[in-house]
């Protein structure tokens, strides 16, 4: 058991590409942290140069007190599950999890005895003697678990374990690898590119974007508080509505041909009375709600309404201008609302039953309490 | 430089291509990044890779390259395999197509050619095409059967045919005919208008299983609907046969025809012992002709020449069957495919 | 849907293939059946069923000789090729030692040449080897290229074994040598046994390399004691038919067993390139 450290760790390939750029963070010994960010964005590198598949052209990594950074990936005492699971076919459960006590040498009879308990734990017991081809997807996920968990080891890490199960199952393994970790308390690197996943799993998730870190912290802070535009973007589904647009020095915010005037004292203190500044306006759909007499309002049509049940997505089209934002990876990993609301929609998440029909006129207001500005230049958050 | 450019140049990687099993590794391949990839000890690794194909190494570096070497260094001698070697400039090739024996011999290798690759190939494509029509199962057994003579000693092969080919007697093929009322009584292997042919034959009988098996295999992928649909469309056997099923089996095609015009041109047992080249020359090949003169009449030099000519028209038939019958778009890949990826 | 006429057509096509297939074979086995003494030199199908003329064949034949060279020859080349390969490709693969792209192109180049443009260097290395008319002439050519075919199809078994398997065995801890012992060879198995299954085929089958290098008849194969005995026996169609049949039972019996991945290998291992 040991603590994860990264300091300024950089990857770059032979073709020059840019994998991992000067990543820092650490994981606490016991720590779920999941790594998450679009295709591409360097978290299963970053995850892989833990291991020691990957070699790390910058920077230090550290296990515990010991630095690895050069250290074969056998010398770490890392356990991986991987994204296909990577069981042997040639062998059974039983053997398969008892593999890599085999290769150090543990006696037969304690090999069994861990096996056994191991097994015990997944639910496996009855299928020990059964070979990977013929067990089901669940089963297989649970069989690469217990492969990593019987070694006992420093740190665990898990590449996109739930990507290749039925989304039924995916919930449930969810919280079954939650307990098994929480039950072995050792550091854990969990990557995915879902989003649920990052914030249901992570004792803190840390957000990459091509190759950078760009914010770790717990679930709600990155939530509530993302550190710049991309993570807003990423975070969230439907995604936070995100525009550009002007703050006046009184608090008067023009996004397209609305404005809204917000008051002062709700601004960021680095945008209050300083004159004209060009920003990058968020609000999170669920932080919209209809104006009432006397609010300040964005107005527009309503376009697409979806009625979820528990409550109404809107889609309103407004002359406002959408922010331009770095394309993410594969269209699959975008939130599927994102392609609905196209340049210029607002999405707000109503009560279900807020009377909504398209081609109404409808006029929004946003909690003042819950509004983001960004730098356009930066996409950092303006605090 | 622009930037739009850079970045066709070096796309990143992951984001371009597919995820999944195996995906990563070629990913990883075609974006250039493998000799980096684990912590480990790469030096270690060479070295003990270099120890590992060392016996391999040895092995083919003595008996492939250095006979090969060898072989076109003594095609350009006149040597009778003890005595003094003098060069013999290019007159062992001119030879091939000047000397009558040669000549007759390559023209033979042209004639086998077509019996063990193109008519096993169309016969076995008639009949893959005719079972296809209608779905069928246990046809492993006939598979098994048909396959048979691929695994055959050649020699047996030849000495079975002799029989069968025989003037008289029981259960020959003379037999069989005349069990229709005719009365023939070629002695087919012996007779010089007929023993090229019978050899043919015989290649028909060994090859054309080969075909079957492996265009039943491609016919058996084909959906029946498009047959169904092609019928309801008023297409007649024809259509189906030149549209549909060749065209399907492309593969199978250039499969079948590589592997039987290698062998054609690899016949020297079946001939050796069916004929021995004869009578006189009439059944003489490529392969025969090496055997002898290198082994019987101290002719070193033209054997060489011989065989460095069958090694080629290996190579030559084997790519250019291939470039027929790969489908346009895929040629680029086939060359790419003979130079080994980045291992 | 289908008429009878279709149904049956197929069936005649299946069936007079097989027959046409088989005859030639059920021919030569009913010869073989043939007493020796008989002398017969026509096919009287199922004429006598005796064994004499395979004891013939035998002993007085010595095809027990041609055929303990033929099994020494053939254990010998399997042996060889299949460790030299398979060693040789995990390397190509997992080691990226220098020149393992000339070594696999030397590979292509080695299994597609035919025996006729090497036979004649062969003769003349292996005399100058002194190895002429013994075992080793036999084994070491046709080990070559049975290896360079070896290298080419243990490769790309290599290669298809997923690198996330490879992976976690390295993280597993595994050495090279257990990775190789306990991962790798396992996953490449089946590629292993279509190789082996060729390569007695070639071997067994082998014509020219002993016809050339061995002028001892205690040394023929069975593929030239047979052509041999033909020679000697031609009016002779039991002693000839039963040697026949001996020459070529085993690698029937081996194909019988695994025909499957004979045959699929015959057709992917036949189009190098």
């Amino acid at each position: 058991m040991a603590s994860i450290t990264l300091n300024a760790v950089s990857k770059t390939y032979s073709n020059d590409v840019q994998a991992v750029d000067d990543v820092s963070l650490d994981i606490a010994d016991g720590e779920l942290m999941v790594l998450v960010g679009p295709s591409g964005c360097g978290k299963t590198t970053l995850m892989r140069m833990i291991s020691g598949l990957e070699r790390v052209t910058a920077g230090q990594i550290k296990i515990g007190d010991r630095d690895v950074t050069m250290a074969a990936p056998k010398e770490r005492d890392v356990a991986m599950v991987f994204q296909n699971y990577a069981l042997y076919p040639h062998m059974t459960v039983a053997e398969n999890i008892g593999f890599p006590l085999r290769l150090r040498g543990v006696g037969k009879r304690e090999i069994a005895t861990k096996v056994a308990a191991a097994t015990e734990i997944l639910g496996l017991s009855q299928s020990e003697s059964r070979r990977p081809p013929e067990l089901s997807g669940g089963q297989r996920q649970r069989v690469a678990m217990g492969r990593a968990i019987v070694r006992e080891p420093s740190v665990f890490l898990m590449d996109e374990p739930l990507s290749n199960l039925d989304a039924k199952l995916r919930v449930e393994m969810r919280s079954e690898i939650l307990n098994i970790q929480r039950r072995v308390g050792v550091a854990t690197v969990y990557v995915t590119h879902d989003q649920t996943e990052a914030m249901t799993m992570g004792d803190r998730v840390a957000v990459l974007e091509a190759g950078r870190l760009l914010q770790c912290d717990v679930p709600q802070t990155i939530y509530d508080e993302p550190a710049n535009v991309t993570v807003a973007a990423f975070i969230g589904s439907p995604a936070m509505n995100l525009f550009e647009g002007t703050l006046g020095a009184d608090g008067t915010l023009r996004i397209g041909e609305e404005t809204l005037t917000l008051e002062p004292a709700t601004l960021p203190s680095g945008l209050r009375g300083a004159g004209e500044h060009p920003v990058i306006f968020g609000v999170r759909p669920e932080d919209l709600r209809v104006a009432g007499e006397g609010d300040s309002f964005i107005t527009g049509t309503v376009e697409l309404v979806e009625a979820l049940g528990s409550d109404l997505l809107v889609h309103m089209d407004t002359s406002a201008r959408r922010a331009q934002l770095p394309e993410f990876g594969g269209d699959d990993e975008l939130p599927p609302e994102a392609e609905v609301s196209g340049r210029g929609r607002f999405v707000a998440r109503l009560e279900p039953r807020a009377g909504v029909r398209i081609g109404d006129t409808l006029r929004l207001t946003p909690d003042p309490a819950r509004t983001h500005f960004f730098d356009p230049a930066s996409g950092q958050k303006t605090r | 430089m622009s930037t739009t450019d850079s970045a066709r140049v070096q796309p990143p990687p992951e984001r371009q291509l597919p995820t999944g099993l195996g995906g990563r590794l070629a990913r990883r391949r075609r974006a250039g990044m493998t000799g980096d990839g684990a912590a480990s000890d790469t030096v270690a690794d060479r070295g003990i890779g270099m120890l590992l194909i060392l016996p391999a190494v040895a092995l083919l570096a003595i008996f492939i390259i250095y006979p090969l070497v060898k072989a076109v260094g003594y095609s350009f001698l006149n040597w009778d395999g003890v005595g003094p070697k003098t060069s013999a400039g290019l007159s062992n090739y001119t030879a091939l197509w000047k000397n009558s024996v040669e000549r007759s011999a390559l023209e033979h290798a042209g004639i086998l050619i077509v019996f063990f690759a193109i008519i096993p190939t169309f016969l076995g494509l008639v009949a893959a095409a005719l079972i296809a029509r209608i779905p069928r199962k246990g046809l492993v057994v006939y598979r098994v059967i048909y396959f048979l003579p691929q695994v055959l000693v050649t020699v047996v092969v030849a000495i079975v045919w002799t029989w069968l080919l025989a003037p008289s007697g029981g259960g020959t093929v003379n037999a069989i005919i005349n069990l229709f009322g005719f009365h023939v009584h070629t002695a087919w292997l012996g007779d010089f208008s007929t023993a090229m042919i019978s050899l043919g034959l015989i290649a028909v009988w060994l090859d054309f299983g080969l075909c079957f098996v492996l265009f039943l295999s491609g016919v058996q992928r084909i959906s029946p609907s498009l047959y169904e649909a092609a019928r309801v469309d008023g297409a007649s056997l024809f259509d189906e046969f030149f549209r549909i099923t060749v065209p399907m089996l492309r593969r199978e095609i250039g499969v079948a025809l590589t592997i039987t015009t290698v062998a054609s041109l690899q016949s020297f047992t079946l001939i050796y012992a069916a004929t021995n080249g004869g009578p006189g020359n009439a059944t003489i090949v490529p392969g025969l002709l090496v055997y002898r003169d290198a082994f019987q009449l101290g002719a070193v030099g033209s054997a060489s020449a011989i065989g460095v000519a069958l090694a080629l028209l290996t190579f030559i038939f084997t790519v250019v069957i291939r470039m027929l019958l790969e489908p346009p778009g895929n040629r680029r890949r086939m060359r790419l495919r003979l130079r080994p990826r980045r291992a | 849907m289908f008429t009878r006429t279709e149904r049956y057509g197929t069936l005649f096509i299946l069936l007079a293939a097989a027959a046409i297939t088989l005859y030639p074979i059920v021919a030569l086995i009913s010869a073989a059946l043939e007493s020796v003494k008989a002398n017969v030199n026509s096919i009287n199908f199922w004429h006598s069923l005796s064994l004499s003329s395979f004891k013939y064949a035998w002993n007085a034949g010595d095809f027990s000789q041609y055929m303990v060279n033929t099994a020494i020859m053939t254990i010998g080349v399997l042996v060889i090729s299949a460790i030299v390969a398979t060693v040789a490709a995990y390397a190509i693969v997992h080691l990226r030692p220098f020149g393992s792209r000339l070594l696999f192109f030397v590979c292509v180049i080695g299994f597609m040449l035919p025996v006729e443009v090497l036979i004649t260097p062969w003769y003349y290395e292996l005399r100058s080897m002194n190895l002429l008319n013994g075992y080793w002439a036999l084994i070491l050519p046709q080990a070559a290229q049975s290896v360079a075919f070896g290298i080419f199809w243990m490769r790309s078994a290599f290669m298809a074994v997923p690198e996330s398997l490879v992976e976690a065995a390295t993280l597993d801890g595994a050495s090279r040598w257990h990775m190789f012992r306990f991962v790798l060879v396992p996953s490449v198995k089946p590629a292993l046994k279509t190789m082996s299954a060729l390569v007695f085929l070639w071997t067994w089958n082998a014509f020219l390399l002993p016809l050339v290098v061995e002028s001892n008849p205690n040394r023929y194969t069975v593929t030239i004691g047979l052509s041999t005995f033909q020679g000697a026996h031609f009016a002779n169609y039991g002693a000839l038919g039963a040697g026949a049949v001996l020459a070529a039972l085993p690698v029937v019996l081996v194909y019988l067993i695994s025909q499957r991945s004979f045959i699929s290998g015959m057709f992917a291992g036949s189009t190098v390139g």
